[in-house]
């Protein structure tokens, strides 16, 4: 009996096979090169002014000062939940005010990319930031109290496709202003750059905006004997503060990574509070990835990241089935998408399954394959589902998804994206306990489909 | 300056002599990607012809030759998706046209698959993009997982999870169909 691989390569075969050649190819005649947009991707012919090199320690002192100014900032708002906005139906809702996002696709090359603040009710650009000349906008990952956030770029060509082994270096990005008056201000951080030849697995700063995780891979060919390493620095000095890797040899443990959109993943690895870290990994199971959530708490030695880390609980895995006994469980494909709420209690998921006495039974005619999508909530403790929310239903039992980009303190609202059939649009907002509440899609200019993760790592809350 | 000029100073061959041998290498192939992704091969021709065309006049950007296989990839994936949309829209149009853009083929092809064959490629048509695209560029056409996820932006991890979600997908349809 063929497989679905069999068949699918055997369609494809089918379809291509009358393709043996090309037309010629028609090249027009040599044209002069443009820039493109406004901005010169080569420097003018001249002297290029510099600063004076006794401006080089004034302007660190300077940066040190301004990231403490800022820090002192954050720190006077722990944890701060912002400000309820009011939708226009003037009920209230409680959701970040701003968001963080590109300003067009990272995956493009040929211009520098750089940030846009985002109103998150009403998707208005608030303000834009260009990225220091001759860099480009990688990754993003922002604090808990909506106005701190960090973000990291690479040299030229610009743009994250193929950019992977390129330096990063750090900046910090702060919302000053309120209301439509938000604006974007940039500093660079004194965290060191990233050596060429490593990739970023994952991205993410302390709720107190103090600290930041990253964690990284050697940017070989073959990953599957790459050793990682998880570093904690501190944002003010760019001391590190922590370094854990994992042991060499096979992985079948691996820190939590996204990277839909191209952007560095700003979800690999998640804060629980302010001095511990979340990450995950998976092991292949009959019936598919399992993986396993771990903390770890920045107070202990560095060291092995297994060894030193904890399991806490696994997360469960959606496996498709189509009959009305699979259960709910976790969207595999977003190994990313298990975000922990501020209080450190839970892990929130997009997923699917058809059995969970919590999820409505189907209408679908008998034998057809079907799934209801669902964001749910799991005790980080017990493992067990604390809530489920927004859940619809597809006969089609396929193109089903859901992911989220943020969720609250105690995890009663999730924004994330919901999609149960190509030809039913998707749900883009706030859903709640029984609730949905639709907002603006962030667009960060990314050419794929929602559908596709693609939001993930491309907007910081 | 010219692109010619601009491609000798960074090193690499002339802009038509580079982005010809390239075409004569690997054109078919990509038109073959084309096929799979838009069931028409006069389409995926077109797509293929802009794609060389633009790294014609990005050649001299190119910071590195081995790129340009890379970039003309990308280029082919971006033409065929604007090509799906803009297939969507005009049905969105004409309602009178099936507004399943995932199953629309041409005559030619039509007559030449097997109804088994048909099956298959509709359910690949109805993948996300994403899914689709990795699938095709790791399984069909063998590209490494480096190269795929170059010539889609994405992470590797990201190729992994997209090409086993696709063939996860295409199991649950095929049987569901079936």
């Amino acid at each position: 009996m063929s497989t679905v691989a069999d068949r699918t390569r055997a369609a494809m075969d089918a379809v291509t096979s009358q393709v043996d050649s090309a037309p010629p190819l028609a090249l027009p005649p040599p044209l002069a090169w443009t820039p493109p947009g406004s901005r010169r991707r080569w420097r003018a012919p001249g002297p290029r002014r510099r600063r004076g090199p006794w401006l080089a320690p004034l302007a660190a002192a300077a940066a040190v000062i301004a990231v403490a100014i800022s820090l002192v900032v954050v720190r006077g708002t722990p944890n701060a939940q912002p400000a309820p906005a009011v939708s226009p139906a003037g009920e209230p809702v409680s959701f970040p005010d701003y968001y963080l996002t590109f300003n067009q696709p990272v995956s493009d090359e040929t211009v520098p990319v750089g940030l846009e603040l985002r109103s998150t009710l009403s998707g208005k650009t608030l303000s834009t930031l260009q990225p220091p000349r001759g860099l480009s906008f990688a990754g993003i990952t922002g604090a808990a109290d909506d106005r701190t956030f960090v973000a990291d770029a690479h040299r030229d060509p610009y743009g994250a496709f193929n950019s992977g082994g390129r330096s990063r270096t750090w900046y910090l990005v702060r919302v000053t202003g309120t209301g439509s008056h938000a604006r974007l201000t940039m500093t660079k951080l004194p965290v060191p750059a990233t050596p060429v030849g490593t990739e970023i697995l994952a991205i993410a700063l302390s709720p107190d905006g103090t600290k930041l995780a990253v964690g990284t891979a050697p940017w070989t060919a073959n990953t599957t004997n790459a050793r990682q390493a998880l570093t904690v620095y501190s944002v003010a000095t760019g001391v590190v503060l922590r370094t854990w890797t994992t042991p060499p040899g096979p992985a079948n443990w691996a820190i939590m990574s996204g990277g839909e959109g191209g952007a560095d993943p700003n979800t690999g690895v998640a804060w629980v509070g302010n001095y511990a870290l979340a990450f995950g990994g998976g092991t292949q199971t009959g019936h598919g990835p399992a993986y396993t959530i771990r903390a770890l708490g920045i107070s202990g030695p560095d060291g092995d990241l297994l060894s030193t880390s904890r399991p806490t609980t696994s997360v469960p895995t959606a496996f498709g089935g189509s009959d009305r006994k699979t259960p709910f469980g976790c969207d595999p494909s977003w190994r990313a998408n298990v975000l922990i709420t501020g209080d450190g209690t839970s892990f929130v998921c997009g997923g699917y399954g058809t059995s969970s006495a919590r999820l409505p039974e189907s209408l679908c005619k008998p034998g057809v394959a079907w799934n209801t999508v669902a964001f749910a909530g799991f005790s980080l403790t017990t493992g067990k589902e604390t809530f489920l929310s927004g859940y619809r239903t597809t006969c089609q039992g396929l193109a089903v998804v859901a992911y989220a980009v943020w969720v609250n303190a105690t995890g009663s609202e999730v924004i994330g994206w919901m999609h149960v059939a190509n030809s039913i649009p998707g749900r883009f907002g706030v859903f709640s306990n029984g609730s949905f509440r639709p907002l603006p899609i962030p667009v960060p200019g990314n050419w794929y489909q929602w559908d596709d993760g693609s939001l993930l790592d491309q907007v910081a809350w | 300056m010219d692109i010619d000029t601009r491609a000798r100073r960074a090193g690499l061959p002339d802009a038509s002599v580079g982005v010809t041998e390239l075409y004569q290498a690997h054109a078919v192939g990509l038109i073959k990607l084309g096929v799979i992704m838009l069931g028409d091969r006069t389409a995926a021709e077109d797509v293929v012809q802009d794609a060389f065309f633009g790294l014609y006049r990005n050649w001299g950007r190119l910071s590195d030759p081995d790129n340009a296989l890379a970039y003309a990839r990308a280029s082919v994936l971006n033409g065929c998706r604007a090509a799906l949309r803009q297939r969507i829209r005009r049905d969105r149009r004409d309602r009178s046209v099936a507004t399943d853009a995932a199953t629309t083929e041409s005559a030619e092809s039509a007559v030449l698959l097997g109804e088994e064959h048909r099956e298959v490629l509709a359910a690949v048509r109805r993948l996300p993009d994403r899914q689709r695209e990795a699938l095709v560029l790791r399984f069909y056409l063998g590209v490494s997982e480096e190269e795929t996820a170059g010539a889609m932006g994405i992470s590797r991890g990201t190729v992994k999870s997209s090409t086993s979600r696709a063939l996860a997908a295409l199991g649950r349809m095929l049987k569901e169909e079936s």
